[in-house]
């Protein structure tokens, strides 16, 4: 039951972060929206921004391999029947992970936009 | 072991509308920010990294997703679980080369029918994919309101008809008010209400049955295949069919282009990679699931109707869990299905201002087409409501549907990266090869067919496309500077976005 009780307490921990960080970067972005709405500033269309998002083929393969790897661990000892509850966290986790970045980037876009002015 | 927990319906009903009361919640929230079918629609493009990961996940955590995973690891073993796992992860990823050309190519651009009307200008092209787009949507919802009639009537005995009312006016009434920015972010919000949940009610089922180790030896004695993740069985019988069907579910659905016109193009590619990756943990932790229903010996006639796929349900409420942790594992499912069924909605929606609205009256006025384009929503889920409470059978219309769809993989997949591709080798290549391949199916088998469906598919394309001299600018899909800044009559919904800025600030209040 150990396994169990680690999981609520890390469970909670991570989902007051996930919750905390949503609703920020909820309240940036409405703001954001409303000020465009304000300005009458428009959507991104250029193309030339799209990223490109550098080694995918390698990402999308290594997904596979550690993904297969998982499964056909749970085949070989139960001790690997525990990783895909950590794993299933961490999806939640890697969200969070998400919302630090974005709130890095817009950051970043504001003081490049203080030093251009 | 298994015994029913005979749970009272009050809190199935309790969880559908208070999820529901929740997601209504934040909708009226996001209301103001969608002025416009612009708004409504794309988002005005804005969605971020965090949202964009967050909502992906969710979007593609399909409540059959989540029992079907459940399933074949109960019918299959392991190897089940490898051959539904694998490739669904892969779709969501598989769609970034596609997204990144179009997205740069067509930076404007708001659904995947609209990008087949310009590169072809060919109205059977067009009206091809639109009633594809229109029927893989329509699809999309039916399978998701299935899994929440499913769990409830297996946890708590509710009729199948409430369940679908109180579902399509739950998600009807909160994707009606916010569009994909509502979409969005109560999608990011269920990927936490799955994925935790999902490790904790897993972890405490492992425990309450003996332990990780007695459901590992059990299964093992289960059969001399069953924690054999290669085992062919499984590919045989359903993977290689899968798989390819999953690469037409993202690739050939207007939910994922809607995501990948409305994300911030710097991050837009690493949000589907994001998506992909970080999507695998939730079917393979529920598959565990299925590994204890078939370690403990349950029979499928003890699931009753629902087949395999009611595994996870029935393990979940025959083990005497508390109450909490069941309520947990319905909560998991019905974020699955609202979370689907809504970015159903908003990807509906999208099509039918650009495609449809706005090409049967161009000169729809800014309010109607805003009216109208959320309307479309209602109509939808009625749609939906009545096909799925008829009787149909309509598991075997989702397979038809999506055996169907994956005739679109190399046509389409030819339309964004090869400029040879011709309007005619396009329908030429779908018709033909459902043509052919359909019969094989229904007269052969599910693998044949797909096979046979994309080899004429792949034939047919490239043959008609090679014997003619046409070749496409691709460049004519992109914007000029001066459509970038707006000048509003090249872009329809943009042009009623400065219309209704002009007119009526925000005709949505």
């Amino acid at each position: 039951m150990i396994a169990f009780w680690i999981a609520v307490i890390v469970g909670v921990a991570v989902a007051v972060v996930y919750i905390t960080l949503g609703v920020q970067a909820f309240a940036r972005v409405r703001k954001e929206v409303l000020a465009a709405a304000t300005t009458g500033a428009t959507d991104d269309l250029s193309g030339d921004e799209v990223s490109d998002d550098g080694g995918f083929t390698w990402k999308a393969i290594g997904a596979v391999i550690f993904s297969t790897l998982v499964i056909v661990l749970l085949g070989v000892s139960s001790v690997f029947w525990y990783v895909p509850a950590i794993l299933a966290i961490g999806s939640s986790v890697a969200v969070i992970a998400a919302f630090v970045i974005d709130r890095g980037s817009v950051q970043g876009e504001r003081s490049d936009g203080k030093a251009e002015a | 072991m298994f015994t029913p927990s005979n749970l009272s319906p009050g809190i199935g009903y309790a969880l559908m509308l208070g999820l529901g009361v929740f997601m209504f919640f934040v909708a009226s929230v996001v209301r103001k920010m969608v002025r416009n079918t612009h708004d409504f629609v794309i988002a005005d493009r804005r969605i971020g990294f965090g949202f964009g990961v967050g909502s992906v996940i969710a979007v593609w955590t399909w409540s059959m997703a989540v029992m079907m995973s459940s399933a074949q690891a109960f019918t299959f073993g392991t190897s089940g679980l490898i051959w539904f796992v694998v490739p669904n992860g892969l779709a969501v990823m598989a769609m970034v080369p596609f997204a990144l050309k179009l997205r740069r190519q067509m930076p404007a651009g708001y659904t995947i029918v609209e990008f087949i009307r310009q590169r072809f200008q060919n109205k059977p092209a067009t009206t091809v994919m639109l009633i594809a787009m229109l029927l893989g949507l329509l699809a999309e919802i039916f399978i998701n309101l299935f899994g929440v009639v499913l769990v409830m009537g297996v946890v708590f005995g509710i009729s199948p008809t409430v369940v679908l009312i109180v579902t399509l006016a739950t998600v009807t009434v909160y994707s009606y008010f916010g569009g994909l920015w509502t979409s969005a972010i109560t999608a990011t919000f269920n990927t936490l209400l799955i994925t935790v949940p999902a490790a904790i009610v897993v972890l405490y089922v492992l425990q309450k049955v003996g332990g990780a180790d007695l459901v590992f030896q059990k299964v093992k004695a289960a059969g001399p295949n069953t924690l054999n993740a290669f085992d062919g069985s499984a590919a045989a019988g359903f993977g290689i069919s899968l798989a390819l069907g999953l690469l037409a579910s993202t690739m050939a659905d207007q939910t994922f282009w809607q995501k990948a016109w409305a994300l911030k193009p710097a991050t837009m590619g690493r949000t589907f990679v994001w998506a992909g990756l970080w999507f695998y943990p939730i079917p393979i932790v529920l598959g565990l699931l299925g590994l204890v229903g078939l370690g403990f010996g349950v029979n499928v006639a003890d699931l009753g109707d629902a087949g395999s796929g009611g595994i996870g349900p029935y393990v979940v409420s025959h083990l005497g869990l508390p109450i909490i942790l069941i309520a947990l594992y319905v909560l998991i499912i019905l974020n699955a299905c609202y979370s689907s069924i809504d970015g159903a909605f908003s990807a509906l929606s999208s099509i039918v201002a650009v495609d449809v609205l706005k090409r049967v009256k161009p000169d729809i006025s800014a309010k109607s087409l805003l009216t109208w384009t959320k309307a479309s929503i209602i109509i939808a889920g009625v749609v939906g409501g009545i096909v799925v409470s008829s009787g149909i059978d309509y598991v075997e219309l989702v397979n038809t549907v999506y055996f169907l769809k994956a005739a679109l993989i190399i046509p389409l997949g030819l339309a964004i990266f090869w400029r040879r591709l011709t309007s005619t080798a396009f329908v030429a290549s779908l018709v033909l090869a459902i043509a052919v391949g359909y019969p094989v199916r229904q007269l052969v088998g599910e693998l044949q067919g797909i096979v046979t469906l994309e080899v004429i598919s792949l034939v047919a394309a490239v043959g008609i496309s090679l014997a003619s001299r046409q070749s496409f600018d691709f460049a004519t899909l992109r914007r000029s500077d001066a459509l970038a800044e707006g000048p509003p009559d090249d872009d329809p919904v943009r042009r009623d976005a400065a219309a209704t800025a002009a007119v009526d600030p925000d005709p949505v209040r």
